[in-house]
C-alpha cells in the first residue's frame, strides 16, 4: 500500500477564541491531485503551515511520505514544492538571482526546466522583484515551487493575483506534475476554481473538516 | 550560497558604517592635536560620559583609543540590533524565512549563516576603524602600534557580535519593532550601567553584566592599558551563548510568531508609554549620577559659593542628562520617520490619499504629532528633573530645566523635517540617510574644529543648535533656525511626494 503523501491525525492548532484548526483528521493519497477548500479564515493556510514545519500543532501529528513533520520539517521541505499564501518580498533582487539562490538552497535543478517554466510564465527574469507586478511576483513563486520537480507540491492559494493565462498554465502543470507520477496538494477559497482539477476536495470550516468530496460529488458549496 | 545572500542584504549599513569608522578614528587624531590637547585637563566628567572613562588621555593613541573606539563602540552596538532584529524578523515578515526553509533549509542552519555573514561585515568595519586608526597617526606624524590598535579593532569586533547575539536572542521573545525596542533598551540600560558605576556602588556591582564593561577592559591604545584577553573572550562568550539559545528558541517557535506572548498588543502607544518611562529612569538615574559628583548637601550659604554652585550643578547636569537627552529625542524622531516610510510601503499611505487627504496636510500632521508625542515623552522626564532636583541638592534653575526639555520639541522636529525630506526624495533609503545624518550631525562640532570650516557651518547640526540652556540660556536665534527648517522641510517634503509616484 502506498505511503499518503499527507497524512494528519487530530491535528490541532489552537490560537484562542476558536480560531485554528481542530482535530484534522486528514489523509491526501500520493499520485494524485487533492484540494482543501473553505471560506476565508477557515484554517487552510494554518493546515498547510503546519504540515511544512513553519508553526508547531497544539496537538495531534501530520506527517508526509510517512516523515513527521514536527521532527523532521527539513526533510519534509526536500520533497515538497511550497508555494505559500503570500509572496515572500525579495526587495531588489532580480528574479534570476532569486532562482540561482533557491536552486542552491535545493542542491541544484535543471536549468532547461527553469528555462520552460520561465517561458510558459512568460516572465523576464532580469526585472528586480520590487518592480514587478503582483501577478509576475506570484509566477516567481510558483516557478520557485515547481523547478525542481518535486514528489510533493503544496500550492496555498495557488491561483490568487495571477492571470487567466497564467492560470491555465498552472493548471498544465499540476496536470503534468499528476501525470509524471507525483501528488498535489492545493488550497483555494473557491471551490468552483479547484473541481475541474482535483480528484478529490475536502471542506474546512472553522478549523474542522466539514465534508470530504471525491469523483463525481465535487459539486462543493462552501 | 546563504552567506552570500545574507551579505548582500546587510552591505548598505555595513559599507557606510565601515566608511564612518574610518572617517572617526581618522579625525580623532587631528582633533586630538589641534584640539583637545590644548584643553587636556582631569578626566572628563560628563560632557562625554557616554564613552570609556580612562584616566590619562595623554597621546594621541590614548585620545583615539578613547573617543574613536569609544563612539564606534555606541555605533557597532546600534548597528548590531538593527540588524539582527531587520534580519531575524524583518525578512520574516517579508515572507523570506518562510520561502527559505520551504525551500529545505535547517532552522538552526538559518540564524548561523546569518550570524556569520553579519560576523564578516563587523569583521569588514574593524579593519576599517583599524585602518583609519593607523591612517590617523601617520597623518599626524604620530608613532602607532600596530599591534595595540589591532587589539583595539578585535575588541570593536566582540562587542559587535556580543550585541548582535543578544538581539538576535530578544527577537525570538518578541516580534520585530518590540524586539528593536527592547534590545535597544536593554543595551542602554547595561551601557548607563557600566558608565555609572564608578559613581554608584549598586551600578558597580552590576557592571558585570554589561557587555560595555568588558569592551572598556581592553585598552591597548591606553598609556598603562592593555589587551585584555578574558574580556574578549568573555565577548565571544557572550555572542556564542546568546547565539545558541537563539537558535534553540528558534527551533520551537512558530514562524513570524513570537516566543513570549505579551500581554497586551504592543502598538503606538504601548511604544509611547515605553519611551516616557524610559526618559524618566533615565532622567532620574542621570539625576543621582550628578548629585553624586557635585557633592553632598547642605551646601554654604555664600551667595558667591551659592552661584558657583548653581553653575557647576547645572552644567553636570547639562553633560549628563541633556547630552543624553538630545541622542534619545533624536533616536526617537528618526523611528517616527521610519513609520512614516512604512506607513507608504505598506500601502496605508496610498490609502490615506484615496480619501481625500492632501499631501501637504499630512505633512503639517505629521509636524504636529511628532511634536506633541515628542512633548509626551520629554516632559514627565523635564518635571522629574525638576521635582527631584530640589530635593536631592542639585541646585538648578527650575525655569531653565523646563526651557531646557521644551528645546526638545525643535530640536526633534528638525530631525523629523531632515527625515521627511529624506523619505520623500529617496524612498526606500531614507530612514538609513536620516541615521547617518544624525550620527554625522553628532560629530559634525568635532570635524569642524579639525577640518578648519568656518563656524557657521556648525549651525548645520542641531545639537549645536540646541546649545547649553541649562547653563547659557536658550539663545531665540537658534531656535527661530530650528522651527524654520522645521516648517521649511515638511514643506519641501509634500512638495517632493506630490512630484514622485508612491512606492509599495
Amino acid at each position: 500500500m502506498a505511503v499518503s503523501a499527507i497524512r494528519t491525525s487530530r491535528l490541532t492548532k489552537d490560537y484562542g477564541g476558536g480560531r485554528g484548526v481542530f482535530e484534522v483528521e486528514l489523509e491526501v493519497p500520493a499520485e494524485q491531485v487533492f484540494g482543501l477548500v473553505g471560506p476565508n479564515g477557515a484554517g487552510k493556510s494554518t493546515l498547510v503551515r503546519c504540515v511544512m514545519g513553519m508553526i508547531r500543532p497544539t496537538s495531534g501529528s501530520a506527517f508526509v511520505f510517512g516523515i513527521d513533520c514536527l521532527r523532521d520539517p527539513v526533510d519534509v521541505a526536500r520533497k515538497v514544492g511550497y508555494l505559500p499564501d503570500q509572496a515572500p518580498r525579495f526587495g531588489d533582487m532580480r528574479g534570476k538571482e532569486v532562482v540561482a539562490y533557491f536552486s542552491g538552497l535545493r542542491g541544484g535543478t535543471d536549468p532547461q526546466r527553469v528555462r520552460r517554466l520561465v517561458d510558459r510564465f512568460s516572465l523576464d527574469l532580469s526585472t528586480r522583484f520590487r518592480e514587478c507586478s503582483t501577478g509576475d511576483q506570484r509566477k516567481l513563486c510558483i516557478l520557485l515551487a515547481f523547478m525542481h520537480d518535486p514528489e510533493l507540491l503544496i500550492l496555498d492559494e495557488p491561483f490568487a493575483h495571477i492571470d487567466e493565462q497564467a492560470e491555465r498554465e498552472l493548471q498544465s502543470l499540476i496536470e503534468e506534475s499528476r501525470a509524471a507520477g507525483h501528488s498535489v496538494f492545493l488550497t483555494d477559497p473557491v471551490p468552483s476554481a479547484v473541481e475541474d482539477i482535483c480528484e478529490s476536495v475536502t471542506l474546512l470550516r472553522a478549523g474542522r473538516i466539514v465534508q470530504d468530496l471525491g469523483g463525481d460529488d465535487l459539486a462543493v458549496r462552501a | 550560497m546563504t552567506w552570500l545572500f545574507a551579505l548582500r542584504r546587510g552591505r548598505w549599513g555595513a559599507g557606510a558604517l565601515a566608511l564612518a569608522a574610518f572617517a572617526i578614528n581618522l579625525l580623532q587624531a587631528e582633533f586630538y592635536l589641534r584640539v583637545y590637547r590644548h584643553v587636556l585637563g582631569t578626566p572628563q566628567i560628563g560632557a562625554d560620559f557616554l564613552l570609556p572613562r580612562y584616566e590619562q588621555l595623554g597621546t594621541v593613541q590614548s585620545y583615539v583609543q578613547w573617543a574613536g573606539f569609544g563612539a564606534l563602540a555606541l555605533l557597532v552596538s546600534a548597528w548590531a540590533v538593527v540588524s539582527a532584529t531587520g534580519s531575524v524578523r524583518g525578512d520574516e515578515e517579508r515572507g523570506l524565512v518562510t520561502a527559505m526553509l520551504g525551500a529545505g533549509m535547517g532552522r538552526a542552519d538559518l540564524l548561523l549563516w546569518r550570524f556569520v555573514a553579519f560576523a564578516t561585515w563587523a569583521a569588514v568595519v574593524s579593519a576599517s576603524a583599524l585602518l583609519g586608526c593607523l591612517a590617523g597617526a601617520a597623518l599626524v606624524h604620530s608613532a602607532n602600534d600596530i599591534g595595540a590598535s589591532l587589539g583595539a579593532s578585535v575588541a570593536l569586533l566582540a562587542l559587535a557580535l556580543a550585541c548582535y547575539s543578544f538581539a538576535m536572542l530578544v527577537s525570538q521573545l518578541a516580534k520585530a519593532r518590540t524586539a528593536m525596542s527592547i534590545s535597544a533598551a536593554v543595551l542602554l540600560t547595561l551601557l548607563l550601567v557600566e558608565r555609572l558605576s564608578p559613581l554608584m556602588d549598586g551600578l558597580r556591582r552590576l557592571s558585570w553584566l554589561s557587555p560595555f564593561h568588558y569592551f572598556d577592559s581592553v585598552q591597548p591604545l591606553a598609556s598603562g592599558g592593555s589587551f585584555d584577553v578574558r574580556a574578549v573572550e568573555v565577548l565571544v562568550g557572550i555572542a556564542l551563548g546568546c547565539g545558541l539559545i537563539a537558535a534553540i528558541a528558534f527551533v520551537y517557535r512558530d514562524v513570524r510568531e513570537a516566543l513570549w506572548k505579551a500581554p497586551f498588543a504592543f502598538g503606538t502607544r504601548a511604544e509611547l508609554l515605553g519611551w516616557m518611562a524610559g526618559m524618566i529612569l533615565v532622567a532620574s538615574l542621570l539625576l543621582e549620577a550628578t548629585r553624586r559628583i557635585v557633592g553632598p548637601s547642605p551646601r554654604l550659604p555664600s551667595l558667591i559659593t551659592g552661584v558657583y554652585q548653581f553653575q557647576f550643578d547645572s552644567t553636570v547636569l547639562e553633560d549628563l542628562w541633556l547630552i543624553l537627552a538630545q541622542l534619545l529625542v533624536a533616536v526617537f524622531a528618526i523611528t517616527q520617520v521610519a513609520r512614516w516610510a512604512e506607513d507608504e510601503a505598506g500601502g496605508r499611505l496610498e490609502l490615506a490619499l484615496a480619501s481625500g487627504a492632501s499631501r501637504t496636510r499630512l505633512a503639517l500632521s505629521r509636524a504636529f504629532v511628532l511634536a506633541l508625542s515628542t512633548f509626551a515623552i520629554v516632559a514627565p522626564a523635564g518635571a522629574a528633573i525638576v521635582l527631584e532636583a530640589h530635593s536631592e541638592g542639585v541646585v538648578v534653575n527650575p525655569v531653565a530645566v523646563v526651557a531646557s526639555t521644551l528645546l526638545l520639541l525643535p530640536l526633534a522636529t528638525s530631525v523629523g523635517a531632515a527625515g521627511a525630506i529624506l523619505t520623500a526624495w529617496v524612498p526606500r533609503a531614507g530612514v538609513a540617510l536620516l541615521a547617518a545624518l544624525v550620527v554625522t550631525a553628532y560629530f559634525l562640532i568635532d570635524a569642524i574644529a579639525v577640518l578648519g570650516w568656518p563656524a557657521w557651518t556648525q549651525d548645520l547640526s542641531p545639537f549645536h543648535l540646541y546649545g547649553q540652556p541649562l547653563t547659557s540660556g536658550v539663545d531665540p536665534t537658534r531656535v527661530a533656525i530650528m522651527l524654520a527648517f522645521t516648517v521649511v522641510g515638511f514643506a519641501v517634503s509634500a512638495f517632493l511626494v506630490k512630484k514622485r509616484d508612491l512606492i509599495t
